[in-house]
């Protein structure tokens, strides 16, 4: 059997590593004594695969993992016993039976959507450059690749881009194999366009949630469905 | 007030490498209401999180201490340096992880000395902590700063920093510690050397301000003595005779992120009298002791079960020596292995049976197996009393190549005493032998996949060993000997990995030094050394320059050869072995004759088990009934 599970991280867990959060969760579902199917080999490890890897420093509600069961477990039973072995900051908030066959969830996922907590930006600037940017049609930020930095265009791989509050946007980016926007990134395109934020620091990242976008028609289809 | 205190951290933890290690947070970490304990103690490990988590000793009595109702320990480790800059440009103390709280607001701060490069860290903690560097100048109002763990059997060069040393098993005095300053505290937490007089009485513990030490004009010490009475001239070692009696923790805090021993560990049993001639630990730690292998198991089940980890390693200084390893290993691996979990064993004999033990439970993957002969010829290995023949270390690579193994690891000292370049060659030698035996064992064509690695680190004396008496090559020699050895090694198959020489030298005068090499410890720790045990971090020069401006003559301490009739700075400071046999046995070096281990053999009258009335106990299966192995049941 596997189940489909959404976690969240956050509070100070948010500093985990994604390695951090694997080790962590593993040993918690270990402790909780659950059903997990191991790898065959020589160094049998269980058999958890993860949507996305995210970022040392963020926060998420929106992380995916399908755990693969030797023996059928109530979803609502597998998260009661699961979280009570494991850290305060680090939940399972909902599981589901996956859905049979189809790709790993890693090769599926191309759109997530963030929460940024933006400090040290006038609101209405920051509205202004929000506008600017959805209006443009190419927005230029320098990019660190492995061969020094380079301009790159992230316009095509921001979907959708709103503020949601004070000092508070929400997002929702290119992820995965085929192209990673990271969140920073889209703070630095509005800088760009707008000079009033140059001081402005992007205290808080939080991911809400992974997608699969369908690349004609731009619908997003959440994990469960995958 | 530590609200507060967090939301600051937590603002300094993007900014920071690997801030996992600042967040806390883990399971089975122990938080307690402060204001429902009486007494609070800061374990302050003088290194990075990832070291500090991986010591047992620390998780040992982070449990002694936490079990109590009347007390708390919480953990604080050495900040890495950038971490160590944020915090002082935001003026942030040093805080604990259950609760960042600071540990200035502790009763008790306690560090644990496993390596003396880690002194400087020392320094760093008690600065940020707000608590005076010098134990002269704290007060009733300041916290108690105690220390121990190996290094505390030659504390002196950090006599001036500590209030207390505690010398040998915690367990048991950690207990009489803190009723001690409970009591001082109930009483009014008045005159602080009242507490300290109180503590000299306490077996175990050391107090540095209660001695005075007079020098003789060629800098050797004359004496010391101690100030007040009731103050003990020697001060014995804490020993816990049987383990079987001895809580343990089955619910360690297990790290979110990776630390350096990354696994479930269980004590199979304390000491070593296999008598390896520079070895300290062997030395501190008399006699052996061990734990039955009916408890053993059990503590084993229930660490896995609370933790959650993948690999179980049963620790001790020499696994393979456990009267029932064979039986215990198997068992466990067996059950163990349908949970997916891993059976160690941390370090292998140099020996077929060894190596066949190591063999059994590494079932699963064949990486690589250590061997350390320590000492290239025969001649040496008397001379170390390493009483492992040449056969022995041929069996043992056959034996590794046989099981499956394609890489070796051949671990050896330099520097040792009456060593010559024939001693140093028959290190290369032993390269050959393994490239040899893995050709007859596994034909030529297999046998160009092996992989042998040679690691050679300096010999460092050490205080209580045979070898105390004895100088440290000089920086220069030791590093002609390290090429030396390059020579022979032709083939590309064979790695060779030296330690740098230069850190042995200050590790060397940290193991030896008296009082006055406390100076020298500031000084390096105010011109910014940090982390000194981190080759990214060690600066020999800078260190040179700080013994030059405290007036610290290196080569006194560390390349000067000892008579038998020197007083040390560590005299006083007993693991219960007599002067007399320590000299004895230096003879027997000289001579190159080996010298037997009591815990199957003759005694040899060390003076440890007359000492502290404890003998070597060995527990082969069935030593406990059911009903005592209840009663040592862990409460967590």
């Amino acid at each position: 059997m596997r189940l489909r599970i959404r976690l969240a991280k956050v509070g100070l867990a948010r500093f985990l590593s994604h390695l951090d959060l694997q080790r962590t969760v593993e040993r918690g579902l270990r402790r909780a004594e659950l059903p997990l199917a191991f790898t065959q080999g020589f160094n049998p490890h269980p058999r958890i695969s993860y949507a996305s890897a995210l970022a040392t420093g963020t926060s998420s509600e929106g992380e995916f993992l399908d755990v693969d069961l030797t023996e059928p477990v109530d979803p609502a039973d597998f998260l009661a016993r699961a979280n009570l072995q494991l850290p305060q900051d680090v939940r399972l908030l909902e599981a589901r039976p996956a859905p049979e066959g189809g790709d790993s969830l890693m090769a599926q996922i191309n759109a997530a959507a963030y929460r940024l907590t933006v400090e040290g930006a006038d609101q209405a600037a920051l509205e202004a450059a929000v506008a600017a940017f959805l209006a443009a049609g190419a927005v230029v930020v320098t990019r660190e690749g492995r061969s020094g930095p380079r301009p790159v265009d992230i316009r095509p791989q921001v979907y959708d881009l709103a503020v949601s509050g004070p000092g508070e946007l929400r997002t929702v980016v290119q992820t995965g194999s085929e192209g990673n926007l990271k969140p920073e990134e889209v703070l630095a395109g509005l800088a760009q366009l707008s000079p009033n934020l140059a001081g402005a620091d992007l205290a808080l990242t939080h991911r809400l949630m992974l997608y699969r976008r369908d690349p004609e028609t731009g619908v997003l289809a959440e994990p469960w469905s995958l | 007030m530590a609200g507060t205190l967090r939301d600051r951290i937590e603002r300094l933890l993007p900014r920071v490498s690997k801030p996992a290690r600042y967040t806390g947070g883990e399971w089975n970490a122990v938080v307690k209401d402060h204001s429902k304990v009486a007494l609070k103690v800061a374990w302050t490990f003088p290194d990075a999180y990832e070291v500090g988590m991986s010591h047992l000793g620390s998780l040992i009595m982070y449990h002694q201490i936490n079990r109590r109702e009347d007390a708390c320990c919480e953990r604080a480790y050495a900040p890495w340096t950038d971490m160590e800059a944020a915090m002082r440009a935001e003026g942030i103390p040093l805080f604990t992880l259950e609760s960042w709280t600071p540990v200035g607001e502790f009763d008790i701060i306690a560090f644990p000395l496993l390596y003396e490069l880690t002194y400087t860290n020392l320094l760093t903690c008690l600065d940020l902590a707000g608590v005076p560097l010098l134990a002269a100048d704290r007060t009733e109002a300041h916290p108690l700063v105690i220390a121990g763990g190996p290094c505390a059997f030659n504390c002196e060069p950090l006599a001036p920093f500590l209030d207390v040393a505690v010398l040998g098993d915690g367990e048991e005095v950690i207990h009489e510690i803190l009723d001690a300053f409970k009591a001082w505290r109930d009483e009014g937490r008045k005159d602080r050397r009242a507490l300290l007089r109180r503590l000299a009485r306490i077996t175990g513990c050391y107090v540095p301000g209660l001695y005075e030490v007079s020098y003789n004009p060629d800098g050797t010490i004359r004496d010391y003595r101690p100030t007040e009475p009731g103050v003990p001239a020697v001060v014995d070692r804490a020993t816990v005779k049987d383990l079987d009696t001895i809580d343990f923790p089955t619910r360690p805090v297990v790290p979110n992120t990776q630390i350096v021993f990354d696994r479930a560990q269980v004590e199979v049993f304390r000491g070593c009298t296999r008598g390896c001639r520079f070895c300290h630990a062997g030395y501190i730690t008399r006699p052996v002791r061990e734990r039955s292998p009916e408890i053993v198991q059990k503590l084993a089940r229930e660490v896995v079960r609370n933790t959650g980890y993948s690999e179980l390693s049963l620790v001790s200084l020499s696994t393979a020596d456990y009267t029932d390893v064979q039986q215990t290993v198997s068992r466990l691996s067996d059950e163990l292995q349908c949970q997916g979990v891993n059976v160690t064993l941390p370090s292998t004999r140099v020996d077929a049976f060894s190596v066949a033990v190591a063999d059994a439970v590494n079932k699963v993957r064949k990486g690589s197996i250590t061997l350390a002969p320590e000492g290239g010829s025969a001649r040496i290995r008397r001379v170390i009393n390493k009483t492992v023949s040449d056969r022995d270390i041929r069996e043992a690579m056959r034996a590794a190549f046989r099981s499956g193994y394609r890489a070796v690891k051949l671990y050896f000292i330099l520097g040792l005493p009456t060593e010559t370049d024939a001693d140093l060659q028959a290190i290369a030698e032993k390269g050959q032998w393994a490239l040899e035996i893995a050709e007859e064992e596994l034909g030529r064509q297999e046998a160009r996949k092996v992989r042998v690695t040679i690691s050679v680190s300096v010999f460092v004396p050490k205080p209580h060993t045979p070898f105390q008496f004895e100088p440290q090559v000089t920086l220069e020699e030791a590093r002609r000997r390290q090429q030396y050895i390059k020579r022979f090694l032709k083939d590309r198959r064979i790695e060779y990995k030296y330690h740098e020489s230069d850190v042995s030298h200050i590790e060397a005068l940290l193991s030896l030094g008296d009082r006055r090499v406390a100076d020298a410890i500031l000084r390096a720790w105010q011109m910014g050394a940090r982390f000194d045990g981190w080759n990214e971090h060690f600066d020999y020069g800078l260190w040179l320059r700080a013994c030059a401006e405290s007036g610290v003559d290196v080569a006194f301490y560390t390349y000067r050869k000892k008579g038998y009739g020197e007083r040390f700075a560590w005299d006083h400071l007993s693991p219960g072995i007599s002067r007399e046999w320590l000299i004895d046995d230096h003879r027997r070096a000289m001579a190159e004759l080996e010298v037997e281990d009591c815990r199957w053999e003759n005694c040899d009258n060390c003076g440890v088990c007359m000492s502290y009335n404890v003998l070597p106990t060995l527990k082969p299966a069935g030593f406990v009934g059911e009903e005592e192995i209840a009663v040592t049941d862990s409460a967590g």
